[in-house]
């Protein structure tokens, strides 16, 4: 069995370890973004979204049609942003809790439709491959365009949070009723934050399709919003009202742990035990230790 | 088109069962508990095991020890997980929501790294022969899941509407804090006997379809969903609207890519006139929810039969091409969600919810 010395000792040199180490920050990079989503929809407006997955799998498979011409430029954005308006409108009927298994369940129905249409998706296979320059297939592009697309959202967070907009968000996570009263339109509120961070997840679908070269119905799965959920949780600490910086830094934190988590237990335990099994069972165990009161987790994150 | 409705109806019984449960547990107590399907999961395991270590060559349903095995693992996990989840209740509904996630996923992973990733079969159960059963075929494995399902809906609605642990569930789940401190009700206690009535609602559901599926860490997941959803769309506090949704829910799914155009033709403009028609006057009248509840049922079985005179028809004159037209059946997951979707568009506090009530 590997031991952490031998994780350590792994140098540079090692080709497979670059493109190991090149995988794992363009991964980290990929799932900071949907954090910054989902984290700054959770924290903000104390909405939780289990279908920001849909959304991305939306924006990989238009990004997908339109790189391989299938679709033009203008049909591919009218789609995803159809596919937008339909999950905001449907989902934004309730809120809360049901909210959450309803993005879910949308997120679960663009995956079967996906993996249904298959003369058009590729069905279960994917779509691919999709025609892109070597650059934007290289991990140097991948993580150039993932660190632009980042700085620009975080950004477009701090102009926006920073300022009345996150005073108006934050009124109505704390008290609704209470905000309608001062004549904001909470319903608009909220579609323009679903909206919002929806964009952001479909662009972080077109990444990974020009990364990978290749779009497919797994990158859809529960799994993936559910990881961008644990990292925001993870990042609460770090969150405070009207400081949208640190909150993105503590996203960045938090989806660096949850991605550096499975590679990390691949190299520490080689043998014996069904790693994938193993790194599922941690990952439920974090995920019900960042809620549980009497978990360290938790009572960390109260003390903060 | 009959016969492919009485597929869905015979096909629905583990998705029935499972709505029920989330009926009662997140419907009347409040609680948004996900682990069900892991309960179910574990039904299917339990009396698995039961089958292969004492009855292998015996066929598992008629053996009462595997029937006793799936109620056992059922209840066993449903203890485990509540002694997990309990704390959790106390806190936002998010918060039950995510640690149940959690939860579904650690219980995955355990069924997976006990009895590994492979579908197990029950090897006693032998090949069955169909039984003709209106206008279709079904096995008498089918057949006896059915009559489950129809035994549990009817256990529920007796508990629910005739018995004192019924009223109190009631009272519990109209508002807990007038429960507990006007009425004196221990509500933490009533809640863990809920739940462990859950456990005996889906145990044998779990083993039925174990038998004729297999067991998998999985199993339950694909259609828990479905059946939380209708909890959703039924509206709170009403568990038996949650299964008759989740019945709709599965038929529609079934009919869905089985159907030619004439049966959608007919089925969309004679059924769906005979459903709205039959809203519109149930809107104009004050009534209960079980009359309510009874006038959808009759226009919806009235529909379909007029639908089905109306396909007849439909059949000798509609062209060739319309006539062998079939939805693609990799689109049949799809529908179910399509319904959600519309349903929630039209009354997103639930199709029997009351008008004053406000759900979200």
């Amino acid at each position: 069995m590997a031991t952490k010395r031998d994780f350590c000792r792994l140098k540079r040199t090692d080709g497979l370890t670059i493109m190991v180490l090149d995988q794992i920050l363009i991964d980290w990079a990929h799932l900071s973004i949907l954090t910054l989503a989902i984290g700054f929809l959770l924290h903000e407006v104390g909405m939780l979204s289990l279908g920001h997955a849909g959304l991305l799998l939306t924006g990989a498979y238009c990004w997908a049609l339109w790189a391989r011409g299938d679709l033009s430029l203008v049909s591919a954005l009218s789609a995803a942003a159809v596919f937008l308006l339909l999950m905001a409108l449907t989902s934004l009927r309730v809120q809360d809790d049901i909210f959450a298994v309803v993005t879910l369940a949308l997120a679960e129905a663009l995956r079967f439709f996906v993996l249904g249409a298959y003369e058009l998706t590729g069905g279960s296979v994917g779509l691919g491959p999709v025609p892109r320059s070597d650059w934007v297939a290289s991990s140097h592009g991948a993580q150039l365009l993932a660190l632009v697309t980042g700085t620009v959202v975080v950004s477009v967070a701090v102009l926006l949070l920073a300022r009345w907009p996150g005073v108006v968000l934050g009124s109505i996570r704390d008290g609704e009723l209470l905000s309608q009263g001062i004549g904001i339109n909470t319903g608009l509120t909220r579609f323009m934050a679903f909206a919002l961070t929806g964009v952001v997840a479909e662009v972080v679908g077109g990444l990974q399709v020009a990364y990978f070269g290749v779009a497919t119905p797994q990158m859809g799965e529960l799994d993936v919003s559910l990881q961008s959920v644990a990292a925001a949780m993870l990042a609460w600490p770090m969150w405070r009202q009207g400081r949208p910086g640190r909150s993105a830094i503590g996203f960045l934190l938090g989806a660096g742990a949850i991605t550096i988590a499975p590679p990390l237990l691949r190299q520490l335990i080689r043998e014996g035990v069904d790693v994938a099994v193993l790194r599922q069972a941690l990952f439920g165990a974090l995920l019900f230790g960042l809620v549980h009161p009497r978990s360290p987790f938790s009572r960390l994150l109260e003390r903060s | 088109m009959i016969p492919s409705i009485v597929d869905g109806v015979i096909a629905s019984s583990a998705v029935v069962c499972l709505a029920l449960a989330y009926g009662i547990t997140y419907g009347m107590l409040g609680v948004m508990d996900l682990t069900l399907s892991a309960r179910f999961a574990s039904a299917a395991f339990a009396s698995w095991w039961v089958a292969q270590t004492f009855y292998a060559s015996k066929n598992p349903v008629f053996a009462p020890a595997v029937w006793i095995g799936a109620i056992g693992g059922a209840t066993i996990l449903t203890v485990l997980l509540w002694m997990a989840m309990a704390p959790l209740t106390r806190r936002a509904p998010l918060v039950v929501l995510i640690g149940s996630l959690g939860l579904v996923t650690m219980t995955e992973a355990g069924f997976q790294a006990v009895f590994g990733t492979t579908a197990k079969v029950f090897t006693g159960y032998p090949t069955e022969t169909g039984v003709f059963f209106m206008g279709t075929t079904a096995t008498p494995l089918q057949l006896t899941a059915a009559g489950y399902a129809i035994l549990a809906v009817l256990l529920t609605a007796i508990v629910l509407a005739n018995t004192g642990f019924g009223d109190k569930l009631h009272a519990i789940a109209e508002d807990p804090e007038v429960a507990r401190c006007v009425f004196g009700l221990n509500v933490a206690k009533l809640t863990r006997q809920a739940i462990l009535f859950t456990a005996l609602l889906i145990g044998p559901a779990g083993m039925l379809y174990a038998v004729s599926h297999g067991a998998t860490a999985v199993t339950g997941h694909n259609f828990g969903l479905i059946a939380f959803i209708s909890t959703i769309v039924a509206g709170r506090r009403r568990p038996l609207a949650a299964a008759g949704i989740a019945l709709v829910l599965t038929v529609l799914g079934t009919v869905f890519t089985r159907w030619n155009m004439a049966e959608w033709i007919a089925f969309t403009t004679v059924t769906c006139s005979v459903v709205i028609m039959a809203h519109q006057l149930i809107q104009r009248r004050k009534l209960t929810v079980r009359a309510r509840a009874a006038l959808y049922g009759t226009a919806l079985v009235g529909g379909i039969v007029l639908a089905e005179a109306l396909a007849n028809f439909a059949l000798r004159t509609l062209p060739e091409g319309g006539q062998s037209y079939h939805i693609p059946s990799a689109y049949q997951p799809l529908f179910p969600y399509l319904v959600i979707g519309v349903a929630l568009l039209w009354r997103p506090k639930g199709i029997f919810a009351d008008s004053k009530e406000r759900m979200v």
